[in-house]
């Protein structure tokens, strides 16, 4: 056992990955000589050379388009892509593309490939970096999208991502990179499509996910001391997603808050809530709520943050509606 | 600009009540003042005013019960606006499409009232409605206890455990040769009403006070003959009185006497304390068409009997013509019940809680009693004192039997005491 941050876990699981199968490589801006944006591919050039750890010019096409061409071929890319605002700038290969493969070619062409992005909602730069995008790429079939919320699950969730035959959204999020965890040394492998119940509880089932899991934990501590106990459900994979683990525990608790750093909007919230009272109208005692940013751009400054995401108190206080 | 019509609070402990009444209907002109509905609270019915002017459109029936806040119309600032039918408002949308509502006045719990939760309709949570179903319980006629008065899980389950508590019907439903219990019990001529206002607190208030005390009565026989001198002699100065004294005002006198200086009985259990009461108000039951109330007469111990009189003759007519204040109610710290009056000898009455003790009279009757080795005829009358065993021991309550019979049987000397 050995304690790693998140930014790490990424790390080793990229190596692990890259020296059991020759046929993983990474691309991305800046991944290479200068180890990544965030430190996220530190070391990683050093050990397996440029030609599999390499270095891209600022064009998130060609980045993504030269994944799925090197997927097709037999390949196992993983292709960052610095801020998941920018997948605009490369959603046609992505949700056309990568998304597309295994369908028109009717299973002739795998496609092994991993967008690795980052989330960077709450982090005061602005409009054009801080989005939570998880339910633009959540709605394309053909699409996995991973968004873990805990050094030990982005380690084992990769891994598999990276082993994975079809198109991986890998989403991280930059206030996460420091978070510390214990990890195994052993091979660590979390299947896409789990959802984990990261604390027990029998009166409220909080669904969060990505930097909106730890909130829930620290809310949920503090509504233990009035005697509330709240069971929090992190999906980890955002598509497919584990309804059956989320229904399982509103059935249990009768109530649902769904917390996210994505807007409420069409948004991942709104798809849990949907599904939960389609599953489980009879066991809600409560009608489902949301918690989600306000429908806004994200100004720049830190001092915006307390009005982005959701915050620890808001959880609280919804809990708290919830039971009354 | 639209107003909300919210229930108001009338009382500390006010938490819901029953619509009685609306003097208005759909589309009228309220005036600000106006009386505009009647809600009907523990026992007491309340005029409510209309707090701004507009035109009415009511969102709740009469007999229906609402929570403290809960929104039951809108005055609209012309006829048309209050006339447009709920139906006219498109799906899911906010009420305050048809009119914004001030903010200032809406309260806060009703400000949020989404469309969706239609006003007069049973807000039943789907978990509480399957709950009900499989109990075979109606839950629209339970009081809700969320938000918007809406049935939870546990208002379900207090309705299955008050059940599980309580009697089994005379038949049973296993009896009849139906599967459904509910189907079972429901036959032509059946009738159901809310069970709402002055018997739904009554019940609260009975079930409330038998499963919290250890209630025992003990009985006792008065010779009435000097009480019944003594009200003669009442009802001979009735003029100079300016009241007809009865038997109750000589009893209640008696005991009232008696508990000021038995400070004993005149307590009660609250919470993990025994508080004597520094005063002794005593509670008469008053037989109402539909219930019982029990207005107080406050230092009864301090009061004449034709004080008392005059005191018990205004407060049952007003607690007949439903317009006792909650003042009246409170504060008992004793009761009588003068179950005489429908010829009742002995009785268990239910205590007043958090009283400790209740004293219940029957009628007075000549009978054939042994005074000197010699059977005499003599005006004798039944009492049974209903106490806390919690709090009062059989010797006690059995002390005060005695004492209240020396009382009576020899009123002078708590009228010589009188200042």
């Amino acid at each position: 056992m050995a304690t790693k941050t998140y930014c790490w876990a990424i790390v080793d699981a990229m190596r692990e990955e890259m020296e059991r199968d020759e046929t993983v490589f990474l691309i991305g801006e800046d991944v290479g000589a200068p180890e990544g944006a965030f430190g996220a591919s530190r070391g990683l050039q050093k050990t397996f050379g440029p030609s599999r750890v390499r270095d891209t010019p600022i064009s998130e096409e060609i980045i993504v388009g030269l994944g799925v061409g090197a997927a097709m071929t037999g390949r196992r890319p993983i292709v960052e892509i610095m801020f998941i605002d920018f997948l605009g700038l490369c959603l046609d290969q992505i949700a056309n593309q990568a998304a597309k493969t295994h369908y028109i070619y009717d299973g002739m062409f795998k496609m092994p490939l991993v967008i690795r992005t980052s989330s960077a909602v709450e982090m005061g730069i602005g409009p054009h970096h801080s989005q939570s995008w998880e339910a633009i790429v959540g709605h394309i079939p053909g699409l996995k999208v991973v968004m873990p919320s805990t050094p030990r699950d982005a380690k084992g969730l990769l891994k598999s991502a990276i082993r994975d035959n079809n198109p991986v959204v890998f989403i991280e999020h930059i206030a996460l990179h420091r978070l510390k965890e214990e990890i195994e040394d052993e091979e660590l492998l979390i299947p896409i499509g789990k959802a984990d119940v990261k604390r027990q509880g029998r009166d409220v089932t909080v669904v969060a996910s990505g930097l909106m899991v730890a909130r829930a934990l620290a809310a949920a501590k503090t509504l233990a001391k009035d005697g509330i106990e709240v069971e929090v459900v992190d999906p980890r994979t955002i598509s497919p997603i584990d309804y059956d683990t989320i229904v399982d525990s509103v059935r249990k608790t009768n109530r649902a808050l769904v917390v996210t750093s994505s807007h409420k909007q069409f948004g991942f919230g709104s798809e849990v809530a949907a599904e939960v009272q389609e599953r489980a109208f009879f066991d809600l005692d409560q009608p489902v709520k949301r918690l989600s940013p306000p429908f806004t751009p994200a100004p720049f400054g830190k001092q915006f943050d307390d009005y982005l995401n959701p915050n620890t108190d808001a959880i609280v206080a919804a809990v708290h509606e919830l039971v009354a | 600009m639209a107003h909300l019509l919210a229930i108001p609070k009338l009382g500390l402990t006010m938490t819901d009540c029953t619509l009685v009444a609306w003097t208005k209907q759909d589309g009228d002109r309220v005036e600000q003042g106006e009386i505009l509905y009647s809600i009907e609270t523990d026992k007491i019915t309340s005029d409510v005013e209309a707090d701004a002017s507009g035109y009415l459109r009511r969102f709740a029936e009469v007999d229906t019960m609402h929570e403290v806040a809960a929104v039951i119309g809108t005055l609209f600032a012309t006829r048309d606006e209050a006339l447009v039918g709920e139906r006219d408002v498109p799906a899911g949308q906010p009420a305050a499409a048809v009119g914004e509502p001030s903010p200032a006045a809406a309260p806060s719990r009703a400000a949020g009232l989404p469309s969706m939760y239609k006003p007069g309709r049973a807000r039943v949570s789907p978990l509480a409605r399957r709950i009900a179903a499989e109990a075979g319980v109606d839950p629209t006629v339970l009081t809700g206890t969320g938000a918007y008065g809406a049935v939870l899980r546990r208002d379900v389950d207090a309705e299955i455990a008050r059940r599980a508590a309580a009697p089994k019907p005379a038949m049973a439903p296993s009896a009849i040769a139906s599967p459904s219990p509910a189907a079972a019990l429901t036959a032509v001529g059946d009738r159901t009403r809310p069970l709402a206002g002055i018997r739904r607190a009554i019940a609260q208030k009975m079930m409330q006070s038998l499963q919290t005390t250890a209630q025992m009565t003990g009985f006792g026989r008065v010779d009435m003959a000097e009480a019944v001198r003594l009200r003669e002699a009442c009802l001979k100065s009735e003029a100079e009185l300016g009241v007809r004294v009865s038997y109750t005002d000589i009893v209640l006198k008696a005991c009232a006497d008696v508990l000021a200086a038995m400070p004993d009985i005149n307590s009660s259990i609250v919470g993990d304390e025994i508080v004597t009461w520094g005063d002794v108000n005593v509670g008469l039951a008053v037989a109402l068409d539909d219930g019982l109330i029990v207005p107080v007469i406050r230092n009864a111990d301090r009061k004449s009997i034709a004080d008392i009189a005059r005191e018990r003759i205004d407060l049952a007519g007003r607690a007949r013509a439903g317009k006792l204040s909650r003042d009246d109610l409170d504060g008992g710290t004793f009761s009588l019940s003068n179950f005489g009056s429908y010829g009742g000898d002995f009785e268990t009455p239910i205590l007043n809680a958090p009283q400790s003790a209740l004293l219940g009279i029957g009628a007075i009757a000549d009978e054939p009693v042994v005074r000197d080795g010699q059977i005499v005829i003599r005006p004798m009358m039944m009492i049974s004192l209903t106490f806390d065993h919690r709090l009062i021991d059989g010797a006690v309550a059995g002390r005060f039997r005695t004492r209240l019979r020396g009382a009576l049987e020899n009123p002078y000397a708590m009228m010589a005491r009188m200042r």
